[in-house]
């Protein structure tokens, strides 16, 4: 369904969907003393970067039934110079609570992003900006054999094989392909679409090779290069076999 | 502790049956107390290669179904005392093999006899897995051709995957490869696949390669497993993986082209 705004000449917003990262202060235990002098401390190592930086506070590590005083919680995270703008978690009173203190209750991350990514967030957040977070594996390597009848797909990034992938086996990536053995089944790189990826293996004898939707059977491998080391690119809507 | 093993190929008619025979007499050849269990369910043949049709009265789905018990199907070879047979049942199918009845029968065996061979049905199918789910040990059976590698390979695959051992994160299973109907003579003409380009392509310890032989339908036929006939090629190959298995290191034989007699070289025999 397109916005009728879009459209309309006279419309003076558009409304649409946007992801921002927020860094969320996770609440370890209802301590809101020693909250407000760890926090003055964090601040003090770098006052710059938390002046006036949204956060969303999480209750989600505490207890159902812990009498929390959120007014005061908020009172002291304001007070450090952040600027609140809504709680996670936390028992249905409390969220009642945030609501006429005019903060957001956001629910956990919807889209199947896993929960168990927020204390990397946390993290960030806790360690200041000195700490990036850790970089996230792109990568996967595979060491023994891809044997007939498997299939080895990667949602992200390349894909390594320091073995052989068997005649009747698959492997697939977004990223590129490298196989430091024989490549004897089907390897599909780029399968995001990604014109870039690249198809590399030490001795080419697949059955079937293909780069961002663009395929080449084993009958039309030049017969000068079968069984060679080669890399596979893709220029101008087709695939070029070169021997490494 | 005893030892599970299975003889597998996925594919058909290369040698699994004519091998288990061979492997479980040969190790209770060597003083191991071995049972041998079809796992053929509907296609029994270990019985006929054993040359036991005769005296098979309850078999391995009786057991399963409790209709007998495990003493009453085990059929003693006549040969040596050491062996023993769990034969299949020729009238049912795949499906009476229970998880929890075949687990129960090799653990029965388990008590009492050092080396289970378990001969599995070609296919990757409910047999060929039921077989090979509670193995310690496989041997891949395969031919030299594309097709039976191939279809090792697949094999090869599942045992890593679908196992036991792998479902309780154990080590794996451990994967042997037994080349059978070898040629020296047609790999040199490059009419079949040669040892080295199996192994590349399967990439696993190779346990031994047993010559084509006619010796081995002539045994198959006579119901007496090839590995007893020491003065055939096939015999005397089995025997060596038997050893190699056990841990001798025994060199391998067959693998390369007889030498050829004065008289043919003189007269360009080809």
């Amino acid at each position: 369904m397109s916005s009728p705004a879009k459209y309309d000449s006279r419309a003076v917003f558009d409304l649409k969907g946007a992801a921002f990262t927020i860094p969320v202060l996770s609440l370890r235990r209802n301590d809101l003393d020693e909250l407000s002098a760890q926090l003055a401390e964090k601040v003090r190592q770098a006052p710059d970067f938390f002046h006036n930086a949204p956060v969303v506070v999480s209750l989600r590590e505490l207890d159902e039934d812990e009498e929390l005083d959120l007014a005061l919680l908020i009172r002291i995270v304001r007070e450090r110079g952040f600027l609140p703008v809504g709680i996670t978690g936390g028992p249905e009173r409390l969220k009642k609570r945030a609501a006429a203190m005019e903060l957001a209750a956001l629910a956990a991350r919807a889209g199947g992003r896993p929960l168990a990514e927020e204390p990397e967030v946390k993290e960030a957040a806790a360690e200041a900006s000195s700490v990036p977070a850790p970089p996230q594996e792109v990568s996967r390597i595979i060491t023994e054999p891809v044997r007939s009848g498997q299939s080895v797909a990667v949602s992200q990034g390349d894909l390594t094989v320091l073995a052989s992938v068997g005649s009747g086996a698959e492997i697939a990536a977004p990223g590129s392909i490298h196989v430091y053995g024989a490549l004897r089944g089907r390897a599909f790189a780029g399968c995001g679409g990604s014109q870039t990826a690249r198809i590399f293996c030490q001795k080419l004898e697949a059955e079937l090779v293909a780069i961002a939707g663009v395929h080449l059977v084993s009958e039309d491998f030049p017969a000068s290069l079968r069984s060679k080391a080669v890399q596979i690119r893709l220029h101008g809507g087709r695939l070029h076999i070169t021997a490494l | 502790m005893t030892k599970i093993i299975v003889v597998t190929s996925g594919k058909g008619g290369v040698g699994k049956t004519t091998t288990s025979a061979a492997f479980a007499m040969g190790l209770a050849l060597e003083g191991y107390k071995t049972a041998v269990i079809d796992f053929d369910v509907g296609l029994r043949n270990l019985d006929l290669v054993m040359g036991c049709e005769r005296r098979v009265v309850y078999d391995f789905v009786n057991v399963i179904n409790k209709e007998a018990r495990l003493n009453q199907a085990l059929i003693r070879d006549k040969r040596t005392e050491n062996l023993y047979i769990l034969p299949a049942s020729q009238t049912k199918d795949k499906e009476s093999l229970t998880m929890e009845g075949v687990e129960g029968v090799l653990s029965e065996l388990s008590e009492s006899f050092d080396y289970i061979v378990c001969d599995s049905p070609a296919g990757i199918e409910h047999g060929a897995f039921m077989a090979m789910y509670f193995a310690d040990e496989a041997i891949v059976v395969t031919n030299p051709e594309i097709s039976s590698v191939r279809d090792s390979d697949r094999i090869l695959g599942l045992l890593a995957s679908k196992t036991k051992r792998v479902v309780e994160s154990r080590p794996p299973v451990k994967e042997h490869l037994l080349l059978t109907r070898y040629s020296p003579e047609r790999v040199l003409k490059g009419e079949m696949l040669s040892v080295k380009d199996i192994q590349d392509i399967l990439a696993i310890p190779l346990l031994g390669v047993i010559p084509e032989s006619e010796a081995v339908l002539t045994a198959s036929n006579q119901g007496v497993p090839v590995i007893v006939n020491r003065s055939s090629e096939a015999g005397m190959a089995y025997h060596d993986c038997v050893a190699r298995f056990l841990g001798e290191d025994v060199e391998m034989r067959f693998i390369d082209p007889k030498k050829k007699g004065l008289f043919s070289k003189f007269f360009g025999g080809n």
